[in-house]
């Protein structure tokens, strides 16, 4: 008995990625089998001219799918983000076409109808991770919780449910930078997690690299919490306040002792700390400026080149003779 | 009729001024065919009755505009659905008045008609629109709050009220009957043009056959006009002439009961995502299309098989896709009740696809001269064929 809802499902395409047919079947399949209505959104995330020309002959084969051409590659989550915007069923589903097995979808969607909510796939197989992206999650995740109070989940994948409320919040968010966790914490939603095991077994679900991550970290970082600010600017007022005393002491030596050295000494370690302290703030406040610089600018966060459904394409390389227009 | 070179004996009779037509396979001469009777066939047909004693239209149908000329949004352009082509929308609401006024008991001006640009992905800015509509005259005022309500404010970046008005296919259908009648133009239902061949004087002979009987027949002329809109490549081909570069679609035009709300209000949102809900007065209730649920297939017109995969083509219609859209941009659409979808196959021009541009195609075909294909897509741009008609000098012709 096939349910009534309208399941929407995004995913993204990027030149990363193995070609998407045998995956867009697959989903075809599943929500066939289950739902009456259902639409997938592929989202081409920049990919390469073969793989998108590859694209227009899937979407005439399989019904319901259509795809969402970026200008340029902008990365998963402005990707989905393009997806979610245009999904139009009761429940959206995201996932990535790598790891992410399709057949989990109905199990997703039921979750998300108790609560109405979000619900986040987490990786069971988090402990095959290699060592250095196991340890930098627990130091980032403990320092986060410790130092900025930052209590995201963990293990945390792309295969999310989000219900109709939920995607209508996300989207009228005009945050530009958009880490998914940290949005949806602060407006709220239910959360839960569904933990499952990602496709391709030894090859656990992030290929992000170091470089991914320290800037996924930050970016989380800020986004989420302003208490590095708050530091900074302790930092600052403790620093000034040293410098208060040392200058003190400084008269305090000048008054009462004979023989000072040249002063160079203290000059050169005033000195030193100062710019420690006030490079220091500056870094921190490039960051938020940096932030605040980008959410004020009125750009779109993502640029549309074109859709394609199945009764919209047409291939390029036919173009006709063009009729003479009597007009 | 013809030969002189027999000799007097046996020559037939001078034929009588206005001969009845003879369906038994006899030749009848008329000065003027029109193949296909809806809005664009009957118009031409009309314009050249003016000059023209014989005009005769051949309709395969039981009826005149049964087919696109009554299955489409009604909408009697005013130049606001095409904003990034200046000509159209100038064309458009040029011709708008005068439709308005030739037509005037078929068109219904009793709705409110609003128009919402999108803020996300739509091709046309709202400075845009704004500059477009003032370019071609088109009236534009912002809607009012109330109307401005009833849309998702993070979704739509601005609504506006436009002067569009929508026409009722019934009436315009007994409009052009009478028309067709006081310009004395014979029709022919049921029949359906088989092939068109070249006589040795020139002329050209059109083979019809009636759809009931099967029986065939000839008629001569030396004009005609091939206004079959989507079938257009089926009589050309049974010609043999090289068919007209066509993209063929099958669309689906559901018939719903409004949301109370927008019960004498009609609705075009665009210009990424684009829909319109507006009445359709022939059947009391209101159209809804969405550009991209509505097209179901499509095809370019190259072989044979079309028509007959159109037929065959599944039917399943995609009224819940396009409310859950509709819905997202009109919350109302909520309260929108589907009544059930009326289907019929679209013409376009392949130079029409990347553009907003919607001109009328008029082609003379070189291998019969004296054919014409005609072929438009909006209903009230027929003036400007009128025109086209008279610069070619067809609709000045007297017939002998």
């Amino acid at each position: 008995m096939k349910s009534s809802l309208f399941v929407s499902v995004v995913s993204w395409l990027d030149n990363r990625m193995e070609p998407v047919g045998p995956f867009a079947r697959q989903l075809a399949q599943v929500l066939n089998a289950h739902y009456d209505n259902y639409e997938i959104v592929l989202v081409d995330d920049g990919a390469e001219a073969s793989i998108s020309l590859s694209l227009a002959a899937l979407v005439r084969e399989i019904r319901g799918l259509r795809v969402i051409r970026l200008s340029r590659r902008f990365g998963p989550d402005i990707a989905l983000t393009a997806g979610l915007e245009s999904a139009i069923g009761d429940f959206v589903i995201t996932l990535d076409p790598r790891t992410d097995p399709p057949e989990l979808i109905p199990q997703f969607i039921k979750r998300a109808q108790l609560r109405q909510g979000v619900v986040c796939g987490t990786n069971a197989l988090w402990h095959r991770a290699p060592l250095w992206r196991r340890a930098g999650a627990n130091i980032f995740h403990g320092l986060g919780r410790r130092l900025l109070g930052l209590e995201l989940p963990r293990h945390v994948t792309h295969f999310r449910a989000l219900s109709r409320q939920a995607v209508n919040a996300l989207t009228n968010m005009r945050d530009k930078s958009r880490p998914f966790l940290s949005m949806v914490a602060h407006i709220g939603f239910p959360l839960d997690l569904l933990e499952y095991e990602p496709l391709g077994g030894e090859r656990t679900a992030s290929k992000a690299t170091l470089g991914d991550e320290l800037r996924t970290a930050l970016q989380l970082t800020v986004s989420s919490s302003v208490r590095p600010l708050r530091l900074a600017s302790v930092l600052g007022l403790l620093g000034s306040g040293l410098n208060v005393l040392y200058a003190l002491y400084i008269i305090l030596i000048a008054l009462f002792k004979e023989h000072v050295a040249e002063g160079w000494v203290t000059l050169s370690m005033q000195q030193a700390g100062m710019f420690f302290l006030i490079s220091l703030i500056l870094a921190v406040i490039a960051e938020y400026l940096g932030q605040a610089l980008m959410e004020s600018r009125p750009r779109p966060l993502y640029y549309v080149q074109d859709e394609l459904s199945a009764s919209t394409v047409v291939p390029m390389e036919h173009r006709r003779n063009v009729v003479n227009d009597s007009l | 009729m013809d030969s002189s070179s027999q000799p007097a004996a046996l020559q037939r009779p001078p034929p009588l001024v206005d001969p009845p037509p003879q369906l038994h396979g006899g030749l009848v001469e008329v000065d003027a065919i029109v193949v296909g009777g809806g809005f664009f066939g009957c118009s031409i047909a009309t314009a050249l009755a003016a000059r023209s004693k014989r005009v005769v239209v051949i309709e395969r149908e039981a009826v005149l505009l049964g087919r696109a000329s009554h299955i489409n949004q009604a909408r009697v352009h005013g130049g606001y659905h095409y904003p990034r082509s200046v000509l159209t929308g100038f064309r458009s609401q040029a011709n708008l008045p005068q439709f308005t006024r030739d037509y005037a008991d078929c068109v219904s001006d009793e709705l409110t008609h609003y128009y919402a640009v999108a803020s996300k992905d739509s091709k046309v800015t709202v400075k845009q629109f704004e500059a477009f509509c003032q370019r071609i005259g088109a009236p534009l005022s912002p809607a009012p709050a109330a109307a401005r309500k009833l849309f998702d404010s993070a979704l739509i970046e601005a609504v506006y009220t436009v002067h569009e008005p929508v026409f009722d296919a019934v009436k315009l259908r007994a409009r052009m009957i009478d028309r067709l009648a006081n310009a004395n133009v014979e029709v022919r239902l049921n029949t359906s043009a088989v092939r068109i061949s070249k006589r040795a004087d020139g002329r050209l002979s059109l083979t019809i056959r009636d759809v009931v009987s099967g029986e065939e027949s000839a008629l001569i002329t030396s004009k005609l006009f091939n206004a079959t809109y989507a079938s257009l490549n089926e009589l050309l081909r049974h010609s043999d002439v090289p068919p007209v570069p066509l993209r063929l679609e099958l669309a689906e035009l559901a018939l719903v009961e409004p949301p109370p709300a927008l019960a004498s209000a009609g609705v075009t949102v665009m210009c990424g995502p684009y829909f319109s809900m507006l009445p359709f007065p022939s059947e009391g209730l209101h159209s809804l299309s969405h550009v991209r649920y509505t097209p179901h297939a499509a095809w370019e017109e190259r072989d044979t098989a079309h028509a007959l995969q159109a037929s065959r083509h599944e039917r399943a219609t995609n009224y819940t896709s396009m409310v859950y859209d509709a819905r997202r941009y009109l919350p109302a659409m909520n309260d929108c009740r589907y009544v059930k979808s009326l289907w019929e196959l679209k013409a376009i021009l392949p130079q029409s696809e990347q553009s907003d541009a919607r001109p009328i195609l008029f082609k003379a075909h070189d291998e019969l001269p004296g054919l014409f294909s005609v072929m438009g897509g909006k209903i009230d741009n027929v003036y400007d064929l009128a025109r086209e008609l008279e610069r070619a000098g067809l609709t000045q012709e007297v017939s002998t």
